[in-house]
């Protein structure tokens, strides 16, 4: 056997082996999905003799059934008002706090920044009794404004740490130019930063969308009335203590995916142009 | 020239410029040490120099992106040292050309203009006007992304025109540009400066450029001005050592000895087979020890010539060869237009006229006149 053909089945058997890691990844990552759309379809009596296979009479009146009859279209509603607002919130506080990182310079600036740093090792379940009592004392329990705020909080170090890092990578002179242009701080920001920084924007936008979309503890906690609930918290109510609505909760954990995955594919090459472009100058 | 390429030709000469006793530090490294300068107005004044000599934070200090520990900058009769950069009415050329990537050609040269509160007609006179001077008419609709690095070059200083500055500042615009586009532009900057004569001030390491661009050319070195002067008595007189190996391209050779006298006559004694006679005015230099100058190019290669010399390599270019010969052990380049057929290790004969070479004081470093 010649060296260059070697070299090619060489190539290509390694491709093989690559591709067929590759593959196996995706089956793993994509069975709980096809699992839970085929759960969402089935009856009670269908998912005990038939956990795996397509459903034999698909049951499309479950979604009827969730959204429709046990109202948890209020659910998507709040979901939606939950996770919009802090998106935008957390998405705007990051973009202002990152420009003052990247750009000026000010007193205990890195000091400030490694709080910030700090504040992404701080995990959501350590804070929640603090936070319970910090809204109870403030008697913002069971209101929007107490759930919308600590999310915020939450995903705040991110939100600074990834703008931070896009704004650093914008070039010194692009923002000496805008300078020489007459550009104000906040022209600068408006007219150059953001647009120039719109994929950076984008990826932390769904980011913490899909943070607050599927945020349950501190959710669960503070909004303890239905009418309040986001989606997450709601699907709880088909997990009875000797009872147990697999193809509700499945139904349900569509209803979720489904927004996440219409947000993904129309975002998706800002998002991954984002994702990568912190990391590799 | 169309009409409204002529409305920005009428832009006035521009202010003198004034930097006194500028001083600027990072941390603890002193980038400029009391820099002192006077640019006339209209002129095109070159700041040439190494890396990390402090031309680009001195430009910077005059645009107002930096500011300087102590001293004063003045644009015309009054100060500007506390101004902010859209106040001092300066516009800049990048080496990154530093346009912004999300907005067209015409959208760049017009961002400016629209901060400034100008209405669209005027914005769309100013903007063809600069576009008809650099031929940017069939780009404007363009982003940065599908331009050539000239084109890019060409549009961040159709940026800089259409604000009718005071003063242009050039930050090595022509670094990224491959050679024979270096030498297009460099042209094109001539001339636009001939058309507009504004003060301006240019960034370079490139000798080529500070030598055919500047009125004047400015050589500094670790924060300090070295000589100023126009390029052709920089290069002529080098007012040092610095000077004299920085300036030219090849480097100014430089031979270390002392001066003596030999039979009533004064001469530099390199080594025992090396002396070089020297003008009776450089007697009264005497037992000091002395660097000599010559230029590759007033090096002859000679068959009669007084010093012999060996080949160690031989650089052609084309239209002249280079020449690396070791001279009574010191290193020397010779530059000729001749088509050289030896090679390295040949013995060649080499002639220097005492009327080209330059005497520097080692010790000081200072140039010494004969």
């Amino acid at each position: 056997m010649s060296p260059a053909l070697r070299g090619l089945l060489t190539r290509s058997g390694a491709g093989f082996v690559s591709n067929g890691i590759l593959v196996i990844f995706v089956l793993i990552s994509l069975f709980p999905v096809y699992l839970m759309f085929i759960t969402s379809l089935k009856s009670q009596a269908e998912l005990i003799s038939n956990v795996f296979a397509l459903p034999h009479d698909p049951k499309w009146g479950n979604y009827y059934l969730v959204l429709i009859q046990r109202g948890y279209y209020k659910a998507v509603i709040n979901s939606l008002i939950f996770a919009g607002s802090v998106t935008v919130l957390t998405v705007l506080l990051s973009v202002l706090a990152a420009f003052a990182f990247a750009v000026f310079d000010f007193a205990g600036k890195r000091t400030f920044f490694v709080l910030v740093l700090v504040g992404l090792m701080v995990s959501e379940v350590s804070i929640l009794i603090p936070v319970y009592n910090l809204l109870k004392s403030m008697n913002l329990l069971n209101t929007y404004v107490g759930m919308i705020l600590p999310q915020i909080a939450l995903g705040l170090s991110f939100g600074i740490f990834l703008m931070t890092t896009f704004f650093r990578e914008v070039p010194r002179e692009l923002i000496d130019a805008a300078r020489l242009d007459g550009c104000t701080d906040w022209q600068l920001l408006t007219k150059i930063m953001i647009p120039v920084g719109l994929p950076g924007i984008n990826a932390l936008a769904v980011i913490e969308f899909l943070w607050a979309w599927n945020s349950f503890f501190l959710p669960l906690v503070i909004a303890t009335k239905q009418e309040l609930m986001p989606l997450s918290v709601s699907v709880i109510d088909f997990m009875g203590r000797f009872t147990f609505n697999y193809e509700l909760v499945a139904t349900t954990c569509v209803i979720m995916f489904v927004p996440i995955l219409i947000l993904y594919i129309f975002t998706q090459r800002s998002f991954r142009r984002g994702v990568t472009m912190g990391a590799v100058k | 020239m169309t009409a409204s390429s002529a409305k920005l030709d009428q832009v006035s000469a521009g202010p003198r410029v004034s930097i006194r006793q500028v001083e600027k530090s990072f941390g603890g490294t002193k980038v400029l040490k009391g820099v002192d300068l006077e640019i006339n107005s209209g002129e095109f004044l070159i700041l040439l120099g190494p890396s990390g000599c402090g031309k680009t934070t001195l430009l910077r200090i005059i645009a107002g992106l930096e500011k300087a520990n102590r001293g004063e900058i003045w644009l015309g009769g009054s100060e500007v040292s506390a101004l902010e950069p859209k106040e001092r009415n300066v516009a800049m050329v990048f080496q990154n050309y530093a346009l912004y990537p999300h907005m067209n050609v015409y959208d760049n040269q017009a961002f400016s203009l629209r901060l400034r509160g100008m209405s669209n007609a005027r914005i769309k006179g100013r903007v063809e006007g600069a576009a008809a001077i650099l031929g940017l008419q069939t780009l404007q609709n363009r982003f940065p992304r599908q331009l050539s690095g000239g084109q890019r070059q060409r549009v961040s200083m159709g940026r800089a025109i259409v604000r009718s500055p005071g003063i242009f500042l050039f930050d090595e615009p022509l670094s990224n540009l491959d050679a024979k586009l270096r030498v297009h532009m460099r042209g094109e900057i001539k001339d636009l400066h001939h058309r507009l004569g504004t003060t301006s001030i240019y960034v370079t390491h490139d000798q080529v450029e500070a030598m055919t661009m500047g009125d004047r050319i400015v050589v500094m070195n670790q924060g300090v001005i070295e000589q100023v002067g126009h390029p052709l008595d920089v290069f002529d007189k080098p007012k040092n050592l610095f000077v004299a190996g920085f300036v030219g391209s090849p480097a100014m050779n430089l031979l270390t000895g002392s001066m003596a006298m030999e039979g009533g006559h004064p001469i530099v004694r390199c080594s025992h087979e090396l002396t070089v006679p020297m003008p009776q005015s450089a007697m009264k230099f005497n037992g000091r020890a002395v660097t000599l100058g010559i230029r590759p190019h007033q090096l002859g290669i000679d068959v009669r010539g007084s010093y012999e010399a060996e080949i160690r390599d031989i650089q052609p270019t084309g239209v002249e060869t280079i020449l690396l010969c070791r001279l009574a052990g010191q290193d020397v380049l010779v530059q000729t237009t001749e088509r050289i057929t030896g090679k390295a290790g040949e013995r060649i004969r080499l002639s220097m006229n005492a009327g080209n070479l330059h005497l520097f004081d080692t010790a000081s470093g200072e140039r010494l006149e004969v």
